[in-house]
């Protein structure tokens, strides 16, 4: 490892495959598609999400803090109590002033703001809950995982759309190899698989509408693609400079050894058709690695299945790569956790990594003729993995790349 | 305890996340680890179930306390109205067994 390399001592995950970091891995390991029937959807074209199941947060987190955490806040929390613990970290002993929380959060929380809207709406605004605010804007997830964990170093929360989970990471490796802290819980959480923000992507025409066949609607780079399917979650990872976490004696899952970030400054929704600023963001990755495309053994694609996003995905990394490695779609298994995604996707790609394993693609029936792409589908695939890519791209062209070495 | 004492626990167990068995009429609202907002929104969803706006009550104030408080200000109002609950015409809906003070808004979850 390089001085300036940053480890992963710690990951979280809550996702439609499960609560916790095993659940969901044996759930991608398994490409068993998670998306169902979701009856608060009954009355919208598209009636199916991905949704964690039976999390009860009253009896993970307890009644008296849940009740007044939206969704996203409890996942986010739920995840990063698992990575600390992962970690090794006691919170009682580290220095609360060095540890950060940078977490990825696309939007604010809806959960809440048809009720209240509506009472405001019919000219009841002094019903409003005066927490109506601050349950729901995405500082308030950081916030209360800093609260909770009694983290007082900087809490940011980041919001480049579906990208937000990466970008964060990308801002947590600039705080630690900047010193201003020395521990960092960061990743993504978002709550998105609700009625109303269904509604909201539906009508951009993002969402698949495979109606019949909803565990077939996530088919990213298949030819028969037709939008993604909206999921839930967070991926929380812990990271460190390795000085400190070989100091402390923690074990490193994997080591975040670069970062890039860019722009399309193409369109406000569609990405560029040639994937201009995903090959950007996957060549700066490489350049802050001092890695070249012949060192990555894998990427970890955005993979959204929208017949655009795959089409320029591909076309990105036949720039980056000429013949790209291995790749996997995870959004195929737990569908599209919007800012949670690059957090809980980075949290595989640490697995792969560690496990040399890459999780199948589910759904790939026919690859998409215009894309030749060796990516791996039907049962999981061993493999050597020395360095892999994780690819997060959000709508209005913000691109976020993470490169990820084994520990050792 | 009063009417008014059961309606400040319904609220704090059902709405706010408390366990009735640690709820006692000495309890202060500080003890239950209820912060600034969370007091504004116990006060939010007392002036919903009965149009009293809850005053003088703050994180030290015992659940006995603010249950005399809603009593004294709801007695005057229920004098006027000659009838008790108070509740709004557009509020008024049907009123929960043992929960003579408070009734519910009509909206479930709050």
């Amino acid at each position: 490892m390089r001085h300036d390399d940053i480890a992963v001592t710690g990951i979280g995950l809550v996702t439609p495959a499960g609560i916790g970091v095993d659940a969901t891995w044996q759930g991608l390991l398994d490409g068993r598609p998670t998306a169902a029937t979701d009856p608060e959807l009954v009355h919208l074209d598209t009636d199916f999400t991905c949704r964690v199941p039976g999390f009860d947060a009253g009896r993970l987190l307890g009644r008296a803090l849940s009740w007044r955490l939206d969704r996203f806040t409890r996942l986010a929390l739920v995840g990063a109590r698992e990575a600390v613990a992962d970690a090794g970290l006691d919170t009682d002993d580290w220095d609360p002033a060095r540890v950060a929380v940078v977490l990825g959060v696309g939007s604010n929380s809806l959960e809440r703001y048809p009720q209240e809207f509506g009472r405001f709406n019919s000219n009841r605004p002094n019903r409003l809950s005066p927490l109506a605010i601050v349950r729901s804007v995405p500082s308030t997830v950081p916030a209360e995982v800093a609260l909770n964990l009694g983290a007082r170093g900087p809490s940011l929360s980041v919001a480049t759309a579906c990208a937000s989970g990466t970008t964060a990471l990308g801002i947590a490796q600039d705080l630690l190899r900047g010193g201003s802290c020395d521990i960092v819980v960061t990743g993504g959480a978002e709550s998105g698989a609700l009625p109303a923000v269904v509604a909201c992507f539906q009508q951009m025409r993002a969402l698949s509408r495979r109606t019949h066949d909803p565990a077939g609607a996530s088919r990213p780079f298949d030819r028969d693609r037709d939008g993604f399917v909206l999921g839930e979650g967070a991926g929380i990872l812990v990271l460190e400079r390795a000085a400190h976490a070989d100091a402390r004696g923690a074990r490193t899952r994997a080591v975040l050894a670069g970062f890039g970030s860019s722009s399309d400054a193409h369109d406000i929704a569609a990405p560029h058709p040639e994937g201009r600023g995903a090959t950007d963001a996957m060549q700066t990755a490489l350049r802050d690695a001092a890695l070249t495309a012949a060192d990555i053994d894998h990427v970890n694609a955005h993979g959204t299945s929208t017949p655009l996003n795959d089409a320029a995905e591909f076309r990105a990394l036949r720039a980056v790569f000429g013949t790209p490695p291995a790749v996997t779609a995870n959004k195929s298994v737990l569908g599209h956790a919007l800012g949670a995604a690059g957090g809980i996707e980075a949290a595989a790609t640490v697995l792969t990594l560690q496990h040399q394993i890459i999780p199948p693609t589910a759904n790939l029936d026919a690859l998409d003729p215009d894309i030749d792409l060796d990516v791996v589908r039907k049962s999981p695939r061993s493999a050597r993995i020395r360095a892999a890519l994780s690819n997060s791209f959000g709508f209005g062209g913000q691109n976020a790349v993470a490169l990820f070495t084994t520990a050792t | 305890m009063c009417a008014t004492y059961d309606d400040i626990v319904g609220i704090l167990v059902e709405e706010l996340g408390q366990s009735r068995e640690e709820l006692s009429p000495e309890t202060t609202f500080r003890e239950l680890g209820i912060d600034s907002l969370a007091l504004l929104e116990l006060s939010v969803i007392v002036e919903e179930r009965t149009g009293i706006l809850l005053e003088g009550v703050t994180h030290g104030s015992s659940i006995a306390e603010a249950a005399a408080a809603l009593g004294d200000a709801l007695a005057p109002a229920a004098a006027r109205s000659g009838d008790r609950p108070l509740s709004t015409a557009d509020d008024r809906a049907p009123l929960k067994a043992g929960n003579q003070a408070l009734s519910a808004a009509g909206e479930s979850g709050r």
